[in-house]
């Protein structure tokens, strides 16, 4: 590891006396008043610098924006707590104000104003995070812009698409309400381009990702089931757990049954989702219930079908444990007592 | 709104609108609830709220405290190395769970106490990086339970507890509002710190679960505030019920707090070496200088193992810390890590897991280090779903280096000298532990070593050493700075080197012991080849020496050298190791070279040992153990089988039986086997084939030897000497042509399935008695044992009294377990060389009488039924 980075990791544990200085001066108390330091700088020289560096940089060119901000922070009059809270102030700013290069200065500068880190005596961290608020900042920022883009090519689903994912995540949720806002024969189409893509295997996982999204919300606005089926079968893994909770949230059960059975045949971790929500209508449902206690059986499937089991309000479950605790197919039996044992913890502490 | 949609199938753009719905919440200035939102706005994320799942498995998002107890259970159901402890409740009433994980016996695998070290999660209810990142502890070594490697190695030597969630009530307070918070009524940060909901951090004393009811929402105790010996002791935790580090009424004055310091007799207290408090964020660790130097030392060197590895994942997230130099001992804040360091003087600390602070280069800190808004920096406590996996799957490889480190250095535990022509044993040493902190050291040399031949060295640790990638390459472990971790080997005569020369060492992965496999757990056995060289120079200082040592020196995996001195238990004491001795013997927290073997060389050439043969078929008991012993049978193509009758640690009778490969003066039972659940009178009944160790036999001449083994994880050893011989088979001379008598060919194993479970082994001995051992079961399924000295009439082995025993113990002496001798009844067979007829009578006895066939299981070598 280079030594400046060394450096710049010990300044994360420096310990707090070494930044009392530049904090005492203010008269704050540093272990957790923040939000008085914040409205003492408010009152004071913190809202003049911020209105001030607003009124310089509206006023340069985006590469003498830096140097404004550079000189700011080199001003003998300006304290350090109130030039960081400026900065910080300024990264909150509504995106659009900051030219990008302000934006990356912020990113790059390194707080020198501490305060205690919450668990440990030793340790501190910054009262301000600039870096982090101009982060969020630049995101926001690079939202806004890719939201005008995409309204450039509302027309085009193919090249929506693959702006949609070109773009970053924070972006992509953006675009995925703007397509919603798009005709329904353009939703369509969007739709079945998005499908072709999630179909093809050579996607890599951050694309097929944002594809079962957008697939995902555009579906909800189609007739039929069909496209859920397509996704749920060729969907990135990590999506599909947000797409059965809303199948489950908002289709009524004759179509969503039939597609959370078809989830079963996903890895077991989407499998095991899928359960969770069948649970629900086993409740009412006998054929999904006499499903749950032979998934007692399956090792993929047991252990969520014992968590499901261990919350049903029928009448029978605990009878039908017990009879299944005695089956010669041990991962039956095996979760069965499982499932008795959660449901036993559970009554001793609803005893209390 | 699902009742809604059963109704209308669908109103679609309503749907698809709440699926993708940006709320922009306008920011008030006034105390309420504000939503996490993904899209921008009051809480805005950028990324997807999480929402807790229930579920059990694994997945990319987070589990809620119902998912992620059915995941404990079922660890603790479907594996032998989860066990659960029940530490207290929670204010609601719920249960505190730990979990123990490891073998059940809380002993190493040299039979002394375990070192235990204890992980708690989710004291703070708003970090579910925390409960995630424990339960993957759990969930990674029960995964690896069988990888007979470093895993198998913390599961059988370390006693590791983890709490995955210590603050409960808080955690399903956060888990039943995973959107909402209170803003702008905390009463020391408003307007940048959202209490309650998602954002809960304390217990839940004095509040209930709707966060709708305002006046309670401030209330419960920061847990991590609550500790002795700093509770209260400074400005960094508060006596007003509303603020975030609210401290409680006294120290421990919670029953989490309470459950948390009683988690601790289950180590039990002074076998515990390493405690961690897993929390986020900042992605640092911190830990409490309680002024004990050597402790500070040790803690960071247990933190550099881990943030180095750590870093090492592809992802490259540095966990900073301060060195013991940059860290004063000055007071503390009441927290958990502080109460550990100063009560036990153990490595204690606090892990914050990522996301940064905003100090860590390339990272800007909270949620903007994964392209979040960083609206609000608490939005640090919501780890996006997408990084759940990654963050509490390598996180659970670091503790694991930790856990391994802290069990402590490794020492020499079993060394082995061959030659290389003849594939003798020409020398072989032994540690073992015969009290809490001491071993004693058996040395057997069969032959002097002499210049110019060629022997192969092999010597096995403690633990295993060496680390592969998944290509089964040995690797520097990742993240050590050190590109190699050499064998550093050399024969010394009076303090002289030998000049020898010495091949590459090869560490062993694949069971055997030596001279090619590992001895309990892969790598952690290494072999080399070596000529002591053939010159004057060499001679001369071997004829005037007095004394020769091997001096041996390597380091483990993480980069610690060995233990100088196995005649001393390494432990921990005050802060540092005990008995851990550099080359000159001084003690500290280092090893070194270990010279504590002293082997016999000499210019001139000893005895060849004698080599295996059939005439090694027999009874060879330890005569220091009462009515206990083994059988050997010596079989073709290099072959033999054991059947040992002993007892088990409740005095009944058990046998365990091996196949094992002989090589030269020894054979090797990579396992021992135990069976249980056969019948004596029952048929149908297949009894269950249990692991239950291993074992060497190394025989010095033809009525000397002495076994090895590790047996339920133990291990011990038996001095063998030899109660029979069988006729026709002579030591050290060849087998007659033909047989001496007939029925010398019935020697051998005998079974029958079709009326229970029995096993016979016979010895037709020279003096023409026969010596029988009948393997059985009683009707419980429970092991039984049986044996006679019969004689050959007319047309049958006629064994007019058989005998049972009780009352011994495995592995102890005959002083310690003395047992007792019980006739059991008559036997008699009638015999060929194929098959025959077993008749016994128990002469009214609990198991009667009756009769079965018998067919041959096993021939000894050179004997086989003539042709016609």
């Amino acid at each position: 590891m280079k030594p400046t980075t060394i450096a710049a990791y010990l300044l994360i544990l420096f310990p707090l006396f070494a930044f009392s200085n530049s904090i005492s001066a203010t008269g704050i108390n540093i272990h957790k008043d923040r939000d008085s330091a914040m409205r003492a700088l408010d009152q004071t020289e913190g809202k003049r610098l911020t209105d001030e560096l607003l009124t310089h940089l509206n006023q340069q060119s985006a590469t003498l924006s830096v140097d404004v901000l550079s000189r700011f922070s080199q001003r003998s009059d300006v304290s350090k707590i109130g030039l960081e809270y400026a900065f910080w102030r300024l990264a909150k700013q509504a995106p659009g104000k900051l030219d990008p290069a302000v934006l990356d200065y912020l990113i790059n500068y390194h707080s020198e104003v501490r305060m205690s880190h919450p668990e440990s005596a030793h340790s501190s961290l910054p009262v301000f995070n600039i870096r982090a608020a101009a982060a969020g900042a630049k995101q926001l920022q690079q939202r806004q812009q890719d939201l005008q883009i995409a309204k450039n090519l509302e027309q085009q689903p193919e090249a929506f698409l693959q702006h949609y994912l070109e773009t970053v995540p924070v972006s992509q949720t953006a675009l995925r309400v703007a397509a919603l806002q798009l005709s329904a024969p353009l939703q369509a189409k969007l739709l079945e381009s998005s499908l072709q893509q999630l179909k093809n295997s050579n996607a890599n996982e951050n694309h097929r990702a944002a594809l079962t999204d957008l697939s995902a919300g555009l579906a909800f606005n189609q007739a039929g089931t069909a496209p859920f089926s397509v996704i749920i079968e060729t969907a990135e893994k990590r999506r599909l757990p947000e797409l059965l909770k809303n199948i489950f949230t908002n289709l009524i059960d004759t179509e969503s049954k039939p597609l959370l059975y078809q989830a079963l045949n996903r890895e077991p971790e989407i499998a095991a989702i899928a359960i969770h929500y069948l649970a629900e209508i086993a409740e009412t449902d006998q054929n999904v219930y006499t499903d749950l206690l032979v998934w007692l059986g399956e090792p993929n499937l047991g252990a969520a079908a014992a968590l499901a089991l261990s919350n049903s309000k029928r009448t029978n479950v605990h009878a039908d444990l017990i009879r299944i605790t005695a089956s010669p197919q041990p991962d039956a039996a095996r979760y069965a007592r499982l499932t008795l044992s959660l449901i036993a913890d559970s009554m001793a502490e609803d005893q209390l | 709104m699902k009742q809604i949609f059963q109704f209308a199938s669908k109103s679609i753009l309503l749907v698809a609108a709440s699926y993708l719905l940006v709320l922009s919440n306008a920011v008030s200035a006034a105390p309420h609830i504000a939503n996490w939102t993904e899209a921008p706005g009051e809480l805005g994320l950028g990324y997807p709220v999480p929402l807790p799942v229930n579920t059990p498995v694994p997945f990319d998002g987070f589990r809620s405290y119902n998912g992620l107890r059915t995941r404990h259970f079922e660890l603790a159901s479907t594996t032998e190395v989860v066990h659960r402890i029940i530490l207290g409740r929670t204010q609601f009433g719920v249960n505190i769970n730990a979990w123990q994980l490891g073998d059940a016996d809380l002993l190493n695998n040299e039979g002394l106490p375990e070192a235990a070290t204890l992980t708690n999660g989710g004291i703070h209810a708003r970090e579910w990086q925390s409960p995630e990142t424990v339960t993957a502890i759990m969930e990674l070594l029960a995964a690896n339970e069988n990888d007979d490697g470093f895993y198998r190695y913390l599961l059988d030597n370390a006693n590791i507890l983890v709490i995955p969630s210590l603050n409960i009530d808080g955690f399903q307070q956060t888990q039943r509002y995973p959107r909402k918070s209170w803003i702008e009524t905390d009463p020391d940060d408003p307007l940048t710190s959202p209490r309650d909901g998602r954002m809960r951090r304390k217990n839940m004393n004095g509040v209930d679960n709707a966060l709708s009811t305002r006046a309670d929402h401030l209330f419960g105790v920061d847990l991590n505030r609550n500790n002795p010996p700093f509770w209260a002791s400074s400005n960094r935790s508060s006596a007003n019920g509303s603020s975030i580090v609210h401290h409680g009424n006294s120290p421990h004055s919670e029953s989490e707090t309470q459950a948390l310091a009683f988690a601790a007799t289950f180590a039990p207290e002074d076998r515990l070496r390493m405690y961690t408090d897993v929390h986020s964020f900042s992605q640092v660790h911190f830990w409490h200088n309680t002024g004990n130097q050597r402790l500070a030392r040790n803690t960071t060197a247990v933190l550099q193992l881990f943030t180095d590895f750590q870093a090492a994942f592809p992802a490259g997230k540095f966990y900073a810390f301060n060195q013991a130099n940059q860290q004063s001992a000055q007071g503390g804040i009441g927290s958990t890590d502080e109460y550990f360091a100063e009560t036990y003087k153990i490595p204690s600390w606090t892990l914050e897991i990522e996301p940064s602070g905003g100090d860590h280069p390339g990272l800007p800190g909270c949620g903007a280090d994964y392209g979040g808004l960083a609206t609000n920096c608490h939005d640090g406590f919501i780890l996006p779903e997408s990084e759940i996996r990654r963050v509490r799957e390598t996180l659970a490889q670091s503790f694991t280096m930790a856990y391994y480190k802290q069990m402590g250095a490794a020492s020499v535990r079993r060394v082995r000298i061959f030659d290389t022509a003849s594939g003798a044993v020409v020398y072989a040493a032994d540690w073992k532990a015969d009290s809490a902190t001491s071993r004693v050291l058996h040395q057997d040399q069969l032959e002097n070593l002499v210049p110019g031949r060629e022997y192969q060295l092999w010597v096995a640790f403690s633990k295993p050493m060496r680390w592969r990638n998944s290509n089964g390459r040995i690797v520097t472990l990742p993240g050590q700075s050190v590109t190699s971790l050499p064998v550093q080997l050399k024969w010394l005569a009076d303090e002289q080197t030998l000049s020898t020369n010495f091949s590459t060492p090869t560490w062993h992965n694949q069971p055997g012991m030596a001279p090619s496999g590992y001895l309990a757990y892969r790598d952690d056995a290494v072999s080399v080849s070596f000529t002591i060289t053939d010159t004057e120079a060499n001679r001369q200082l071997i004829d005037s020496a007095t004394e020769f040592t091997l001096s041996q020196q390597t380091r483990d995996l993480t980069g610690d050298l060995i233990d100088a001195n196995p005649a001393t238990v390494v432990d921990w004491n005050n802060g540092g190791w005990s008995f851990l001795e550099n080359a000159s013997g001084t003690m500290g927290d280092q090893g070194g070279a270990d010279q504590s073997l002293n082997v016999s060389i000499s210019n001139t050439a000893s005895e060849a040992t004698q080599l295996i043969d059939s005439s090694f078929t027999g009874a060879w008991p330890d005569f220091n153990q009462d009515k206990q012993g083994l059988l050997l049978e010596v079989l073709e193509d290099n072959k033999a089988v054991i059947y040992w009758f002993t007892y088990d640690d409740e005095g009944n009778q058990r046998y365990l039986n091996a196949v094992g490969n002989i090589s030269g003066n020894r054979i090797v039972f990579t396992e021992l086997y135990e069976t249980r659940g056969g019948r004596f009178s029952s048929p149908g009944f297949n009894p269950e084939l249990i692991k239950a160790g291993q074992a060497e036999i190394i025989f010095n001449n033809c009525d000397q030897g002495r076994m090895d083994y590790s047996v339920d994880s133990r291990p011990g050893h038996l001095d063998l000497s030899r109660l029979t011989s069988l006729m026709g088979h002579h030591c050290g001379l060849p087998a007659p042509a033909t047989p001496v008598r007939e029925e010398m060919l019935l020697s051998g194993a005998w079974t029958n399935t079709d009326a229970g479970n029995h096993g016979l082994v016979l010895e037709v001995l020279a003096n023409s008695s026969i010596v029988a051992y009948w393997f059985s079961y009683d009707d419980q399924g429970n092991q039984r044992w049986f044996f006679g000295v019969g004689v050959i009439e007319a047309n049958e082995l006629v064994f007019d009294q058989m005998y049972t025993t009780n009352g011994g113990l495995f592995g102890k002496p005959a002083n310690e377990a003395p047992a007792d001798l019980l006739p059991w009844g008559t036997m008699r067979l009638q015999m060929n060389c194929v098959d025959g007829v077993l008749s016994f009578d128990t002469n009214g006895g609990t198991m009667a009488n009756g009769m079965f066939s018998l067919d041959r299981l096993t021939f000894i070598k050179d004997g086989s039924c003539p042709a016609n």
